[in-house]
């Protein structure tokens, strides 16, 4: 090889051309370029620690990062939770949930009144509520709504919940009547969800539910600034004619879809989103030692559990189900996968408004698990556990029950699948067992109405397709659901979750909370059970 | 040269229609019901079987095809399920964002893979060169996705010089801070393969009576270095990237989902998922024709470094 070091090279000589001249020039070059990038001004989002301030101050737009992207802003047809907590903010019902209770409050509807024989429900509509269109809020809007919220064709995902509703009608422009077929006690509760959201008839009518879903009038707090189908980011801004006057506060939300459970956290670590939702257990700790965030803890009507698919034998034998429940370390579980934020369930009862409280969870006794296998005539289970593939917490549940349930002489086999396929063998009961990812299975009203009439499959396609259909546990879920006694509906409820508990269909796991980590700055800010950020009072210090 | 590139877009077309088909099939037969997906857990059966009609999910295999070309051949990459927007739209919006992450970070992988070669050339053998060659295999090694979060940590949270996530291309400036945390992940998993590619080309000329005669004409040895000997190695480089493209399109995938940048790669995975066949089969013929577009390029560069070639 020429020895490009020489002293017969002419000229400069390589000496002096050597790489380290090229590397620096490239090298300072490529810097310059990342630092010019640097160097430009800073994202919009406050890092300045939090000034505790007693008013709450308007102005300010804030970056909120979601994990599901929305669809559409019909409430018909984008029907998952991405396109339900967007929904939630550009729209009222006539009631609305009040966080931390129970109860259903006003919302476009003041008053009602409920006739002696429980069937006929008559609203009185809020004056002067206008559309962000500035049009006023009609009856001839809510009945639309209502009519679509009813109907099994526009509304395939909660018609079901409005079944009993025979006739829905103006009486005058500040009255609607709502007929049911009989009593129906949760009704009302019913009437928070999504399904039930009053929309502007005559844009839908104008422009169809599907063009309507990317161009929303609604009454709530904020409008839709921007949304493109596809596109990751929604931008809303401030209602001027929003009926609660004064609010809201935030000019404007930008909704940011980040999918990545890390990089939704470190956009509020880092302050470029001021609140974060589904936080993972395992960083809670880490964002609540972050200075300048916080992770917010907020109850959910939810129940984290394990499908069992009772048309299989012999997962049909309940003395199977109970093994696998004594065989499940519930305690274990809720430390080391949940970090005890998570109270443990003793049923896959969800934690509303009826919840047995005196039913306490299974003890974790794989003697007594392997004994029931016995007693069933079940020698050695082999057993397959289906999850969604990323899904880390029900991986983590997973390997922890393979090593205690083999206590017990059963073989757990974990299924990875990815969450369109799962849900589509589960639907099809292709499954032996299924953990959903947590907060999935959540109760969208506060009563126990919804999922209970899941769990029996009398009124559904059987949702929770569980194949569980106990005609005892059926017949107090119907009577629970038409009874109008307080307590006499609240027994019922309470003996149906004694047999759910005996008979074991599903194993009820914890009860997730909702998790979101919130800057500092940012204050007011509250969630409901389903999980619906209420940003109507939330405001930015600075 | 204009037949063989009209003869190289044959190819193409022929790769392409390929890769139409394969993905058409493959997406076909993953179990999961896009009607499902729309409608949601809760929806009865006969409310999903209405869904699919309408949408023309019921169809079969070949009659699904055959309106599936059939629309092609019309420039029309359908209607996507879950948004009811044109696929055309939904692709003209994010590929401008995967185009700009894809060639900052192939300007970046060259312009860190260019020195760092002529380096480990010049000092081959050495310490320096093992340094340099070692370093590259760590950097190949590492997970992408990890070395994104790893620098999103960096110089997101920690010095809080760049943002983590997004994309903002409301101005030059804004469009290069979103984009370089992402670009710079593409680029040092790149660059060490160009690197290495480009050191034992140059190390090759370096020895080369050429590069030999060259000098003894008297030439400078700057001039020799950067316009004969780099000019000559470079022609196994630019083929290199040009084959390296559809390697570049796994990658920009994981990393568009790592820092939730609105470009091709995210819009191709969430479509897998929601089971949205025509957006999952528009987006795929796009990178089809990128890897072949890009294949095209590199083979009409190397004929322009390298004036032997004659095409």
């Amino acid at each position: 090889m020429l020895d490009w070091r020489s002293p017969a090279s002419s000229g400069r000589g390589l000496a002096r051309l050597r790489s380290t001249r090229y590397l620096v020039v490239f090298v300072v070059l490529a810097v310059a370029t990342a630092a010019a990038a640097a160097a430009s001004a800073k994202t919009s989002s406050s890092q300045s620690p939090a000034r505790e301030a007693a008013k709450p101050t308007h102005g300010g737009t804030l970056v909120f990062a979601r994990a599901l992207e929305p669809t559409s802003f019909t409430p018909w047809i984008g029907v998952a939770n991405g396109d339900i907590f967007a929904d939630m903010q550009i729209y009222d019902g006539l009631v609305e949930a009040k966080p931390g209770t129970f109860q259903p409050q006003p919302g476009l509807a003041d008053s009602w009144k409920i006739s002696s024989n429980q069937r006929v429900y008559t609203f009185h509509l809020r004056p002067h509520v206008r559309f962000s269109n500035g049009k006023p809020l009609t009856a001839a809007d809510v009945k639309y709504s209502l009519d679509n919220a009813v109907s099994p064709k526009i509304d395939a995902n909660y018609a079901g919940l409005f079944d009993t509703v025979k006739k829905v009608s103006i009486l005058d422009k500040s009255h609607i009547r709502v007929v049911l077929k009989r009593p129906t006690p949760a009704f009302l509760y019913n009437l928070t969800i999504s399904g039930a959201l009053i929309i502007n008839k005559a844009q839908a009518k104008k422009l169809g539910l599907t063009k309507y879903g990317f161009h929303p009038i609604g009454t709530g707090p904020f409008m839709v600034a921007s949304f493109s189908a596809g596109s990751p980011t929604i931008k809303l801004k401030r209602n001027p004619h929003y009926w609660r006057k004064g609010l809201p506060y935030l000019n404007g939300i930008t909704y940011k879809y980040i999918p990545d459970d890390n990089s939704r956290v470190l956009a509020v670590e880092s302050g470029s989103a001021q609140i974060g939702e589904n936080v993972p257990y395992s960083q809670v700790a880490r964002v609540n030692s972050t200075a300048g965030a916080k992770v917010l803890s907020r109850k959910a009507f939810a129940n984290d559990w394990i499908s069992i698919n009772g048309y299989k034998p012999p997962l049909n034998k309940v003395a199977v189900r109970q093994a696998l429940v004594y065989a499940t370390p519930l305690k274990a579980i809720a430390k080391v996968v949940f970090h005890d934020l998570a109270p443990v369930a003793a049923t896959a009862n969800m934690p509303t408004k009826y919840l047995n409280k005196s039913l306490k969870p299974y003890p974790y006794n794989t003697a007594k698990a392997a004994q029931l296998l016995k007693k069933a005539g079940v020698s050695q289970l082999h057993i397959t556990l289906m999850i969604v593939s990323g899904d880390s917490v029900a991986q983590q549940v997973a390997t922890i029950l393979q090593g205690s349930w083999a206590k017990a002489g059963i073989t757990l086999t974990i299924q990875q699948k990815d969450s369109n396929t799962a849900n589509s063998l589960w639907g099809s009961e292709n499954y032996e067992l299924y953990n959903s990812p947590p907060n999935a299975q959540t109760s969208d009203v506060p009563v126990d109405d919804e999922f209970d009439q899941y769990m029996v499959s009398d009124q559904r396609d059987h949702f929770t397709f569980v194949g569980w259909n106990d005609p005892k546990a059926k017949s107090l879920v119907n009577a629970a659901m038409r009874e109008t006694n307080e307590k006499k509906r609240q027994r019922d409820f309470y003996a149906y979750q004694v047999e759910l508990w005996k008979q074991q269909p599903v194993i009820g796991l914890v009860f997730p909370p909702n998790l979101f980590a919130v800057r500092s700055n940012v204050h007011g800010f509250d969630a409901t059970a389903n999980g619906w950020p209420i940003l109507a009072r939330t405001w930015l210090s600075h | 040269m204009g037949r063989y590139v009209i003869g190289r877009l044959g190819q193409g077309a022929l790769v392409i229609w390929g890769v139409a088909l394969a993905v058409f099939l493959l997406i076909h037969v993953v179990p999961g019901d896009p009607g499902r997906v729309v409608l949601g857990i809760r929806a009865s059966k006969s409310a999903v079987a209405r869904l699919d009609h309408q949408l023309g999910l019921d169809r079969s295999l070949p009659s699904a095809y055959i309106h599936y070309m059939g629309g092609l051949f019309h420039g029309d990459l359908g209607t996507s399920i879950t948004t009811f927007a044109p696929v055309t739209n939904l692709i003209g919006s994010r590929i401008v964002a995967t185009l700009a992450l894809v060639i900052y970070a192939v300007v970046l992988a060259i312009m860190v893979a260019t020195p760092v070669a002529l380096l480990a050339a010049l000092k081959a053998q050495r310490f320096a060169d093992h340094l340099i060659r070692f370093g590259a295999v760590i950097l190949y090694a590492v997970p992408s996705f990890w070395f994104g979060l790893m620098l999103a940590l960096l110089f997101g949270l920690k010095w809080k010089l760049l943002p983590t996530s997004g994309y903002d291309d409301n101005s030059f400036t804004s469009a290069l801070r979103t984009l370089t945390l992402p670009a710079v992940t593409i680029a040092l998993f790149t660059a060490p393969i160009l690197m290495r590619v480009l050191r034992a080309s140059l190390i090759e000329s370096l020895n080369s009576d050429f590069a030999a005669a060259a000098r003894a004409r008297g030439l400078g040895a700057r001039r020799v270095l950067l316009g004969h000997v780099l000019r000559s190695s470079l022609t196994s480089s630019v083929t290199l990237l040009g084959v390296s493209i559809g390697q570049l399109v796994g990658l920009v995938v994981v990393v568009e989902e790592v820092f939730a940048f609105p470009g091709l790669g995210s819009l191709l995975v969430h479509s897998v998922i929601d089971r949205d066949y025509p957006t999952v089969q528009g987006v795929t013929l796009i990178f089809a024709l990128w890897v072949v577009l890009a294949n095209l390029v590199a083979d009409l560069l190397y004929g322009v470094l390298d004036p032997r070639v004659r095409l």
